[in-house]
């Protein structure tokens, strides 16, 4: 099966079959073959030409994040075209935080400049302000939520 | 008085560090937690805990009143104040001792003499203990200064005094070119700031942080345990300390922790504390005295084997320490690094997340001081240290090779830590050398780059996601709440949104 994932950001392309003893991946023109050796409860240990190694998976908020062996990574699903489109006009949060208190709802008409969110982090109050005027197609937190930095925190639309 | 229970005012990995030398003295453990940590191991693993409430720090772990009345009520006859918050406070301290409740650190004298910088270098200099050469006087004549300046030795630092951000900052490299030098930091200072006024300091190339742990009992015993260096910093803030220094030879190293002795002689200091110096070329120059436990005393107690807990204990309980100089030897090399939840990748970004597990290790003489556990939440509100890795071993190669692999194996999953950073310092060949000055992580900074996956390394990767993506894991939703989710879905339904 063809698939697309972001690996540590960058776009990667790959074929993956997996069978109950092996899992193959084919990337950039080159197949590797690995022999699942031991499947614990939440780990899996992997080997590539007799060479052993451990992986784990954990969910980080819109992420995954993967280890293998003394590699780790973060894995996320990329955002289709239109969806990214959407999401460009939307403000973001500048660092990780709380939402500390939300000022739109769903439907409302926004200017460029209002107020739409209040994020608390690193100790300080940050004002997350509308970057152009028009509708607010979906709030994407509540307040106490926790959020990454660089996430979209409110779609606005026209 | 003998100390049968102890409030621990702090909170994460120092407060289970205390509490576990507690256990191994008979000692009765308080401790207490603000509402947003009531998840913490800090606030169920010790004897009683007690809630601060809801609100800032100030409201909770720095609010005196509430803590002491805690104290009082608990019956506690002890408070150990951890580093931070309060260890270093003396309205606190003497609020606890006039209770009648013996306060696990320094007088409040000795407190106060060393929290005041430049009044604790003018005592410290004039017991002998050397200072980084300098003039900061009001004489600017240009003769004069140039004097100043061949006594202090080249490369000599010109600085503006009411100076900031390089500017009016000339480092002058011989005698020759000192008064070219000092005139253009003058024109400097005068068109930036408005005052000609310069001080003038040694310029340090090659400096390093290192320092001596200091104990001293209130019967004349002051001992040391020798050094820790601590020079690589990221925005002065420590990430990875080592004992022995590479940088002393047993000469040195016998005139730092004597010279160090002789501060604490001199103020007839009681506790723990740790004196400060800045080491360049041989040469070491007094810095400051922290008066508290220290974060990276894991090391010192790696490579002497004494439980340095348990002497401040003794210490405040009266007692008589019955350990000779002679007897606290250095073992070993032991190594230190300070696991964030940062992004180094990122200006070192503070990263959240919650913690759905901790790796493990079977090696010998690993040692992880943390105050998370798995299914706990890592909020901005504290400090982002998540936890102190220690490994020891035999020399400072073997640590170094071992540090590495415990590294590896000791993951956090479910948020972004500073491990590979760490990883890619202590591989680097200048690491190894034992080149490790202040600037380090400045100097090499394009070494210390994440470095670029392999076409192999990326299969892997993907291969253990394939390989568990479809698999139910026993993993929190990030909300702590111990739902079964599948990673794959879990990205796509966020994506949904």
């Amino acid at each position: 099966m063809k698939r697309k994932i972001l690996l540590n950001g960058l776009m990667t392309e790959f074929e993956a079959n997996q069978t109950p003893t092996h899992i193959e991946i084919m990337l950039e023109g080159q197949k590797f073959l690995f022999d699942k050796k031991g499947n614990l409860e939440d780990q899996i240990i992997l080997s590539l030409n007799s060479v052993n190694f451990k992986g784990e998976t954990a969910s980080m908020y819109s992420q995954s994040q993967v280890f293998a062996g003394n590699l780790e990574a973060v894995f996320e699903i990329p955002k289709n075209k239109a969806k990214a489109l959407d999401h460009s006009a939307g403000p973001v949060s500048p660092m990780p935080g709380k939402v500390f208190k939300v000022m739109v709802k769903n439907g409302d008409k926004v200017k460029k400049g209002d107020g739409l969110m209040i994020l608390e982090a690193m100790k300080m109050e940050h004002t997350i302000k509308a970057s152009s005027d028009g509708v607010v197609k979906k709030v994407l937190f509540k307040e106490g939520d926790m959020v990454l930095g660089g996430v979209t925190l409110v779609e606005i639309g026209n | 008085m003998k100390i049968t229970k102890i409030l621990i005012a702090n909170r994460a990995e120092i407060a289970l560090r205390v509490i576990s030398t507690c256990k191994e003295m008979g000692i009765k453990t308080v401790t207490i937690f603000s509402e947003s940590d009531k998840h913490l191991p800090h606030a169920y693993l010790s004897d009683e805990s007690y809630s601060l409430g809801e609100g800032t720090i100030t409201d909770t772990y720095l609010n005196k009143e509430k803590i002491l009345e805690i104290a009082k009520k608990s019956g506690a006859n002890g408070v150990h104040p951890g580093y931070g918050f309060l260890s270093e406070n003396t309205t606190f301290s003497k609020m606890v001792t006039e209770a009648g409740i013996a306060f696990i650190g320094p007088r409040p004298d000795s407190i106060e003499m060393m929290g005041d910088k430049i009044g604790s270098k003018k005592v410290v200099e004039k017991i002998g203990v050397p200072m980084i050469p300098g003039y900061h006087g009001d004489n600017q004549d240009a003769a004069f200064l140039q004097n100043e300046a061949n006594k202090i030795g080249y490369p000599v630092l010109i600085k503006a005094s009411a100076g900031g951000g390089g500017k009016g900052m000339r480092i002058v490299e011989k005698e020759s070119e000192f008064i070219e030098n000092l005139d253009a930091a003058k024109r400097e200072g005068l068109k930036s700031f408005g005052d000609d006024k310069v001080l003038l300091e040694k310029y340090l190339t090659e400096p390093r942080h290192i320092e001596v742990q200091m104990m001293s009992d209130n019967h004349g015993n002051h001992l040391h345990f020798f050094e820790r260096e601590c020079s690589i910093q990221r925005r002065y803030q420590k990430v990875i300390e080592e004992s022995p220094s590479i940088a002393l030879d047993d000469k040195t190293r016998k005139e730092i922790c004597e010279a160090a002795v002789k501060i604490t002689k001199f103020m007839n200091y009681s506790g723990a504390g740790t004196m400060e110096f800045i080491f360049e070329k041989g040469k070491f120059f007094f810095l400051e005295m922290n008066t508290r436990l220290q974060v990276e005393h894991p090391i010192t107690e790696m490579v002497t084997g004494f439980d340095l807990v348990k002497l401040q204990i003794l210490v405040a309980s009266g007692e008589k320490l019955n350990i000779r100089q002679e007897d606290i030897k250095q073992k070993g090399h032991s190594i230190e690094v300070r696991i964030y939840a940062e992004d180094p990748d990122q200006g070192f970004m503070p990263t959240i997340g919650t913690i759905q597990g901790i790796g493990k290790t079977s090696m010998k003489n690993v040692r992880l001081d943390t105050g998370f556990a798995p299914n706990t939440e890592v909020t901005v509100n504290y400090d982002p240290m998540l936890a102190k890795l220690i490994v020891w071993s035999e020399t400072r190669t073997e640590a170094i090779s071992k540090m590495l692999k415990a590294l590896d194996e000791i993951t956090y999953k479910g948020l972004k830590t500073n491990r590979d950073y760490l990883k890619r310092i202590l591989a680097h060949k200048s690491f190894h050398a034992g080149e490790t000055y202040t600037s380090f992580v400045k100097v090499h900074a394009k070494d210390l780059e994440p470095k670029v996956l392999t076409v192999e390394d990326k299969a892997k990767l993907l291969a253990v996601f394939v390989g568990l993506e479809n698999k139910v894991s026993s993993v929190g939703s990030g909300k702590t709440e111990s739902a079964s989710y599948n990673v794959w879905n879990s990205i796509k339904e966020f994506r949904n949104v």
